[in-house]
């Protein structure tokens, strides 16, 4: 008898503890670099998480080959349980992230962080409806137009032939509709394409055009940012229901801390990675504000045509809503 | 007698000095003259069976270089020992040891890396502080122009371009979030490119191993799968099959990118097959290669996904 009491002792007092101490292990995916600013984030946002909920969240970070749509498809099977996400893996998502993709709508990052925190809401819910969970946001700098020639103005870019990523149908049309030369090509044959004289210019980060060595071909950059490269993390409905409140709250805190440091980081790593390149040889085709907006204004036009062709109405008027405000303060 | 002893040992002594100074050399540089060759051996090192008793050694033989480097800035072997030194203790135990504190612990991985990348960066400056002895001028032009710069090297210098390209590499490797050290990239390859053309057999084949790593990087970085295949077998046919390396490149750099884990748990277990002693020379590398591949494969679940099928994740409606 009191080796059955002592075995509901145990059963009280014990399984809670157990309970408590149950660890979810998550996988957490991306396809960037080992040992870049992003992986580095990644690493040290899982190490916070297990940390601030006393080990009870354990994330493995791990380098997913393939593409990011691959990655995409593969959190349909919960596997990984989150992943770390380009634009290109967030539109293959939702057309809603494409919003950040249209050329010189954005006159800076800070115009650009106001939008994206003005339409958080809603794109938490387009990820929502895709039972997925916003984690933090990312940012991967801003693409700038490098080119053979100098480019210093919209007729200038529509001479050049322009790289596009390929599966991209909507961009390829749109840009051909307005007359420009999009090439699209895998991301793994832009190197191949500028040896070869397919493609004279291209869309980039300063970092990613250095580390690609892209610029070597390329010694121009338009010194007008074109779009904010934000990615996001996101986690499944499932593994998130999983995780307790107390859990998620400090999961999120730490994410947010994690996605303050990116952003500082980031556009310092572009300044960075530009003064690199104009070392080596890269102009900047440096422009003044007059002719900055004059480029965007120029732009406005042909922009206004991605406004329920490809980004969703009330996605593009919430976007240009915020911009106003901005700009009005 | 005694007497006569102490004038002869004076006499000697004063003509010893007076040598020495005709000579320009001090009594320091002697005495690195007469150490070096002894202690700075790499064979000693890379032949060794406990990797423990070389991580304890390594410490206070690289200080000691750097010591006679302070006394003999460009003695040219106690340059390369400073360059292979570091690039060994770096590559073979801290940068070892942060993957596998990857699995438990980012912190110290971090920690362990970056302690990695700085050694992997005085290796490389040592390197060119080497090549500098016999191409004045050569570290600009290596920056300004990589693969004309490199032209100036012929087959004598391709151990000295293994090693300097080596670290530099590795370095760069850990500074992917610094633009200064990612801007080099061009010329640590080219100082590969151009060891890998004057040598390709060089030391059993362990530029075709470097290269089974530089081409893994990926297309979209100029790398190729196919190309890192090539070299797979070129080094493992040059190694005649008694080196990990190759093995350990392939299945980390190729087959986890190409998902392949067949492949993986192949490469990985060939590793443990082999005989450590049959090659002395690559004693060490081989045996924490052994332990790196028994650490990869009790952690090969972590290492692939599962193959995609649509059915099993419909439900979660992620598209």
């Amino acid at each position: 008898m009191k080796a059955f009491r002592f075995a509901v002792m145990m059963c009280v007092f014990v399984a809670p503890l157990l309970l408590s101490a149950q660890t979810t292990r998550l996988r957490l995916a991306s396809v960037l670099p080992v040992n870049s600013v992003w992986d580095r984030s990644l690493k040290e946002m899982a190490s916070e998480w297990q940390k601030v909920t006393g080990g009870r969240i354990r994330a493995q970070v791990r380098t997913a080959s393939g593409d990011e749509a691959t990655l995409v498809r593969r959190m349909r099977m919960n596997n990984p349980q989150v992943a770390a996400l380009s634009p290109l893996g967030l539109q293959e998502i939702d057309e809603s992230f494409s919003v950040f993709g249209i050329p010189f709508l954005f006159a800076s990052d800070e115009e650009a962080l106001h939008v994206l925190e003005a339409l958080t809401p809603e794109l938490r819910q387009a990820l929502a409806r895709r039972n997925l969970v916003l984690i933090n946001w990312g940012h991967g700098g801003w693409a700038n137009i490098f080119s053979a020639e100098p480019i210093e103005t919209l007729a200038d870019l529509r001479k050049a032939k322009l790289f596009t990523s390929s599966g991209d149908d909507d961009t390829v049309r749109w840009y051909k509709e307005n007359g420009f030369q999009p090439v699209p090509l895998a991301l793994t044959d832009v190197l191949m394409g500028l040896n070869t004289g397919l493609i004279n210019a291209y869309p980039s980060s300063p970092y990613a055009a250095l580390a690609y060595q892209w610029y070597r071909q390329t010694s121009h950059m338009l010194d007008v940012p074109l779009a904010p490269l934000f990615g996001a993390t996101v986690m499944t409905e499932r593994a998130w229901s999983r995780v307790s409140q107390t859990d998620r709250d400090a999961i999120l805190k730490t994410a947010k801390v994690a996605q303050d440091r990116l952003f500082s980081d980031v556009p310092e790593q572009d300044r960075e990675a530009v003064s690199e390149m104009e070392r080596r040889g890269l102009t900047v085709s440096a422009v003044d504000e007059a002719m900055a907006s004059s480029f965007r204004n120029q732009a406005e036009g042909l922009m206004a045509s991605w406004r329920g062709d490809m980004v969703p109405i009330e996605i593009y008027d919430a976007a240009a809503t915020a911009i106003r405000e901005f700009r009005a303060q | 007698m005694r007497q006569n002893t102490n004038v002869l040992y004076r006499g000697a002594l004063s003509a010893l000095l007076a040598s020495a100074l005709a000579s320009g050399c001090s009594l320091q540089t002697m005495a690195v003259n007469a150490v070096m060759p002894t202690i700075a051996n790499p064979e000693v090192y890379l032949s060794e069976e406990d990797p423990e008793l070389i991580r304890n050694a390594l410490p206070f033989l690289l200080k000691t270089i750097e010591s006679v480097l302070e006394t003999v800035p460009s003695r040219r072997d106690a340059l390369l020992f400073a360059n292979i030194g570091f690039l060994l203790y770096a590559n073979a135990f801290l940068q070892n040891e942060a993957a596998l504190a990857e699995w438990s612990d980012y912190e110290l991985a971090a920690e362990l890396n970056e302690r990695a990348r700085r050694m992997y960066l005085r290796a490389r400056d040592y390197g060119l502080r080497l090549v500098e002895i016999e191409h004045p001028g050569i570290t600009d032009r290596l920056f300004e122009d990589p693969e004309a710069a490199v032209m100036v090297f012929d087959v004598e210098d391709v151990e000295t371009l293994y090693y300097l390209g080596g670290a530099w590499m590795l370095g760069i490797n850990l500074s992917l979030d610094r633009p200064a050290l990612v801007a080099d990239l061009p010329t640590a390859r080219a100082l590969l490119d151009r060891a890998l053309l004057l040598d390709e057999s060089y030391n059993k084949g362990v530029l075709h191993t470097a290269f089974i790593t530089v081409e893994s990087v990926g297309e979209a970085l100029g790398g190729s799968y196919q190309r890192a295949r090539e070299h797979f077998d070129r080094a493992v046919g040059l190694s005649e099959g008694l080196d990990a390396g190759p093995y350990i490149s392939m299945a980390v750099g190729v087959s986890i990118a190409e998902e392949n884990r067949q492949e993986f748990v192949e490469l990985l277990e060939t590793v443990l097959a082999i005989d450590v002693d049959k090659d002395p020379a690559n004693r060490l590398f081989n045996v924490l290669s052994q332990k790196r591949a028994r650490m990869l494969l009790d952690h090969v679940d972590d290492l692939f996904f599962e193959p995609i099928t649509e059915e099993s994740g419909a439900e979660q409606g992620v598209s």
